[in-house]
């Protein structure tokens, strides 16, 4: 895929760099390719060995979480403690987010080096068997592997992200150097080659986060089934799921559609609109009443 | 296809089944073995707490000898059957302990000074983790016993377990209800 990508670059570097005059295009781009392959690919091996490791850093960071010890909130250390002890894994790190709305999430590549986050607001609003409920959520998602499928979208969704970028820059700047320049014959087929090269981009732009989303729906029904049977207690998880969707929107995480997904309940802003009717397709999460009618039939 | 090929790779197949089945037999016991000994930790745990709450009680309650008594016994009985290692035993004597420290937290009820004592609350609220935890470690036992079970009794899993002689194991009574500190008024 990362072949894919860089080919597509180097081609479209090579119409717009100044190469067009005198060199066949395809031929200078694939010259073009196999000099820069091996810094790209070890450049984007560098990257995802940076976000797999570091990645759970990374977004606790991001999400302004803090880690505490057992005595800032022995209640919530203890349910966590023994749902780690219950499921056979280490106890998680355990991170504050200090924002008076209420979500969770966890992170980590492996269950044995995992985090489960949660905001001050959630702590402060859920009875002992609800917060249980939520920790239980996240375990599955722990337990699941889906921090780890988590990661790696992030990951590769961030990569697609920054070549996008970089070549319609490139683009954009050859075009305003052809503009000088006398080519009136590749002028034509720049610019179709460009809307090719762009609507490409879009689409697997698109793809990912298609897949991302989708991913991460399907997954939040089987956080809660997990959850439902580590606590024996649907009914919890559902109370503290309608707790939750009073306000769940965390605003450090607007604009992160990545870190969202990973949240117990969708942080961010929820627009009224015309268009809430196709909001499904982008939704990191599904409906809580949804999920909520899963629930109550394991009740 | 010669008839020694067929032969040798139907025999390949067959070792091969056995030693793939006889290692995930193996390390599915294994895991029933440490999920064991996790109960038997957090066991540790309770027991290790007690001494200190008979000695706070004592101080207050000085009437109550016959229940301290009673928790004391429990306990050394409950560890000598955690060192025997024998799940019946084991449970019964857990269950026992359980007991006798609730009728400590039920006396507590009389005795205002002693209820309102810092160490004593903090050790209360410990006991009733500490049970908590052994519930859960449970829970893991009885997950981890499951998997190991079914593999031994399902077929084709169930020749190799006979023929080396893995037998299935008990589970853990495990109480759904979480045990709450009994609200006992006089």
């Amino acid at each position: 895929m990362i072949a894919t990508i860089t080919m597509l670059t180097c081609v479209a570097i090579s119409y717009y760099a100044g190469y067009g005059v005198d060199y066949d295009p395809l031929m200078a781009s694939l010259e073009m390719f196999l000099i820069v392959i091996p810094y790209i690919t070890v450049g984007a091996t560098v990257w995802v060995m940076i976000a797999l490791l570091g990645g759970r850093k990374i977004i606790l960071a991001f999400a302004g979480a803090k880690p505490i010890k057992k005595a800032d909130a022995p209640e919530l250390y203890r349910i966590v403690e023994n749902l780690a002890i219950q499921t056979g894994i280490p106890t998680p790190k355990i991170y504050i987010i200090e924002d008076e709305s209420m979500n969770a999430f966890a992170t980590g590549y492996r269950p044995e080096n995992s985090a489960v986050a949660i905001t001050r607001g959630l702590l402060n609003q859920l009875e002992k068997t609800e917060l249980e409920a939520v920790m239980a959520h996240e375990f599955g998602h722990i337990l699941h592997r889906d921090t780890r499928i988590m990661l790696i979208a992030v990951t590769m969704v961030g990569m697609i992200q920054l070549m996008a970028e970089l070549i319609i820059r490139s683009v954009l700047r050859g075009m305003s150097r052809s503009s000088n320049s006398d080519r009136k014959g590749s002028g034509q087929a720049a610019l179709i080659l460009f809307a090719v090269i762009v609507a490409i981009w879009f689409i697997s732009f698109l793809g990912a986060i298609f897949v991302q989303m989708g991913i991460s729906r399907r997954r939040e029904y089987m956080a809660d089934a997990e959850s439902a049977h580590l606590t024996r207690n649907p009914g919890a998880l559902v109370s503290a799921l309608q707790k939750i969707s009073k306000d769940a929107r965390v605003e450090v995480l607007d604009g992160k559609r990545t870190i969202a997904a990973m949240c117990i309940a969708d942080p961010l802003e929820q627009k009224k609109s015309f268009f809430d009717q196709l909001s499904g397709l982008f939704a990191t999460h599904p409906p809580i009443k949804d999920r909520v009618s899963a629930l109550e039939a394991f009740a | 296809m010669s008839p020694t090929l067929i032969v040798v790779l139907v025999l390949l197949g067959v070792v091969g089944f056995v030693v793939l089945t006889y290692n995930g037999l193996i390390s599915l016991r294994n895991r029933v073995k440490e999920a064991l000994s996790d109960i038997g930790v957090q066991q540790k745990r309770r027991h290790n707490l007690i001494p200190n709450l008979v000695e706070t009680v004592k101080g207050y309650a000085e009437h109550e000898a016959g229940t301290l008594q009673q928790v004391t016994e429990a306990r050394t009985a409950a560890m000598s059957a955690g060192e025997a290692g024998d799940l019946k035993g084991m449970q019964a004597a857990e269950n026992m302990l359980s007991g006798a420290l609730k009728s400590i937290f039920a006396l507590s009820e009389s005795y205002p000074d002693l209820k309102a004592n810092q160490n004593f609350l903090q050790l209360q609220d410990e006991l009733v983790d500490a049970e908590d935890k052994i519930q859960a470690a449970r829970r893991f036992y009885n997950n981890n016993v499951q998997s190991f079970n079914t593999k031994v009794e399902q077929f084709p899993g169930n020749l190799i377990a006979n023929a080396f002689k893995f037998e299935v194991y008990d589970f853990f009574e495990v109480e759904e209800e979480a045990q709450a500190v009994p609200e006992v008024k006089f």
